[in-house]
């Protein structure tokens, strides 16, 4: 079984008419690095709230089918107990930060869950520096740069010790740089401590050269789920307005004209290598 | 008004008040208002404003504090105005003692400010809202106290860019009469409500999703800790707090009007 099992949700917020997720399947295995894209409004942000139990907890609505998270019921467990298992960081990340200084707010989560001073002694500690934000701990979150804030909302979810990194969109309010930064300090969590991902992303042409799997949804379902190579050289992915790679539309043209590579290239630099190989063997 | 404002907010100094335990420094600014609080004649009042003034300088921040007593002059020269006016209509303004007293309350009040100034001046909101905490007071108070002023600047700035934004698109502030100026703010209060109600949204969500109310019993990562500085500069407020009671009950003061016009020779 995966750590995060979605099976057959569906989710309507109060209030509204359509329903937001409409009998969503997604299962997902530990340490998988899984990108979720589509179209605006398509419910990628409700699903990411089913996931530490905003949803049903905090946002009220109809809710169907069942999300297991490490096994957990969200429906039977509270917000803060999923969230020991699932962190959330958010699109603004001036908006996830609320004490004067990054310390202080990466105490936040292990303080209120009550744990003995010495234990979040040594998780804000590891937190700020697996972020690398050991150094500005003491910076008031208001002076630093876009991507340091979204560092350390990071850190801060992760003091809470979790299985599984839920980012919603964390670059879209970052400069490129910015983006770069954030999005290779989250391969790099997975890789390294092998933390399940779950990333949110328009910009693929960054990101899916770390992606296991790309799952596309579109009106509420899931519309598209598999390897990156596979999904995004789909027809429905363009027909979806998946932001498909340059790369890989790169990779396209040139089978259009004859010269086929023998694998979906996801970064220049892999396909750089493919090509070179390619015209050596001519 | 925003200056008064300006003043009060904390300045990061390396100083002997700064070091101090935030739970003295609350302590003397309560003494201090206290003390204020059973005195009204104009030499004592006199004596406790000056007598701050060297704390100020000790906590290196002797130029914000002046301007924070600066800012609230308005707001002093209106008690004083008031004051004179009602004592104009019972008629007994000729009475020179009675001038003394109401310029006495005057120097009450900026007793007030100018301890109220040291103590924010110098103490950090975080080490405040701790302070707080371990006095008792209820966790989600510190914290609504402390996200407040960690979003002020972020509201301000908001509110600056909303007004350059619809002064682009041809809005004239200051034009008209107060009710068409009132008007014109307008669309700049609404989208400014609108983004604080979101804000307070995505920040609820975010508290939510780190374990907010989690356990009733939260542990603080910070603890403060009375050290020898911290018990002596206790003693030194308590010791003044007696003194100023005993000056009260024990002691009269002279006027100082007499004392000024005898040394002019009038
Ligand atoms: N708090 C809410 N209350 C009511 N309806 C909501 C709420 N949040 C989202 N919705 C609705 O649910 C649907 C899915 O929204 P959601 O935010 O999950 O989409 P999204 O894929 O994250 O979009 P975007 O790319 O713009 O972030 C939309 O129709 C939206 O209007
Ligand atoms: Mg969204």
């Amino acid at each position: 079984m995966g750590i995060i099992e979605v099976e057959d949700v569906s989710f309507t917020y109060s209030g509204s008419k359509r329903p937001a997720l409409d009998h969503v399947d997604l299962s997902i295995k530990k340490s998988e690095f899984v990108i979720l894209t589509g179209p605006s409004g398509c419910g990628k942000t409700t699903l990411c709230r089913c996931l530490n139990g905003l949803v049903p907890h905090f946002y009220s609505g109809d809710f169907r089918g069942r999300v297991l998270v490490a096994g957990l019921d969200t429906r039977e467990h509270e917000i803060w107990e999923l969230s020991q298992h699932v962190g959330l960081v958010f699109q603004n990340p001036e908006n996830q930060l609320f004490c004067l200084t990054v310390e202080a707010d990466v105490a936040f989560g292990p303080e209120n869950l009550g744990l003995p001073r010495e234990e979040i002694r040594r998780r804000v500690e590891w937190a700020l520096k697996v972020t690398g934000m050991w150094e500005l701990r003491h910076r008031p979150p208001h002076e630093l740069s876009g991507g340091q804030q979204q560092r350390a909302a990071i850190a801060a979810v992760l003091a809470m010790k979790p299985e599984v990194l839920v980012l919603d969109e964390p670059t879209s309010f970052l400069d490129p740089a910015g983006a770069a930064e954030i999005l290779s300090l989250v391969a790099e969590l997975n890789k390294r401590l092998g933390i399940t991902v779950l990333l949110v992303e328009h910009r693929l042409d960054m990101t899916s050269p770390y992606a296991d799997r790309v799952v596309v949804m579109a009106k509420g379902r899931i519309a598209l789920d598999g390897p990156p190579e596979e999904v995004l050289t789909s027809r429905e992915a363009r027909e979806l307005g998946v932001g498909i790679p340059k790369v890989i539309r790169l990779y396209e043209l040139l089978a259009e004209r004859g010269l086929r590579l023998p694998e979906v290239p996801l970064s220049p630099g892999q396909m750089a290598s493919l090509i070179s190989e390619v015209v050596r063997c001519r | 008004m925003s200056s008064l404002l300006e003043g009060l907010a904390f300045q990061k100094r390396d100083s002997l008040l700064h070091k101090l335990d935030p739970r003295v420094k609350l302590f003397y600014a309560l003494a201090v208002m206290v003390m204020a609080g059973v005195h009204n004649k104009m030499l004592p009042l006199l004596v406790m404003l000056l007598a701050q003034a060297p704390l100020a300088a000790l906590g290196k921040i002797v130029r914000l504090w002046a301007r924070t007593l600066k800012a609230s002059l308005p707001l002093v020269l209106l008690i004083i105005g008031t004051n004179l006016f009602f004592t104009w209509l019972r008629g007994s303004l000729t009475d020179l003692y009675i001038v003394e007293d109401i310029l006495a309350l005057a120097v009450r009040f900026l007793v007030f400010v100018a301890s109220f100034s040291i103590f924010t001046l110098t103490t950090s909101p975080d080490d405040l809202s701790l302070a707080l905490e371990q006095m008792g007071v209820p966790y989600s108070f510190c914290f609504m106290f402390r996200a407040a002023l960690r979003f002020t600047p972020v509201m301000v700035r908001e509110a600056r860019t909303t007004m350059d934004a619809q002064r682009a698109r041809g809005l004239e502030l200051d034009k008209g009469g107060p009710i068409a100026r009132a008007r014109r703010y307008i669309p700049i209060l609404i989208p400014l409500i609108v983004n604080a109600i979101t804000r307070a949204w995505s920040m609820a969500e975010a508290m939510e999703s780190r374990a907010w109310g989690a356990s009733r019993k939260r542990t603080s990562l910070y603890v403060l800790r009375l050290r020898g500085r911290d018990y002596l500069a206790f003693s030194a407020v308590l010791f003044s707090l007696i003194m100023a009671f005993y000056a009260k009950f024990y002691l009269k003061f002279p006027y100082i009007i007499p004392i000024i016009r005898s040394a002019l020779g009038i």
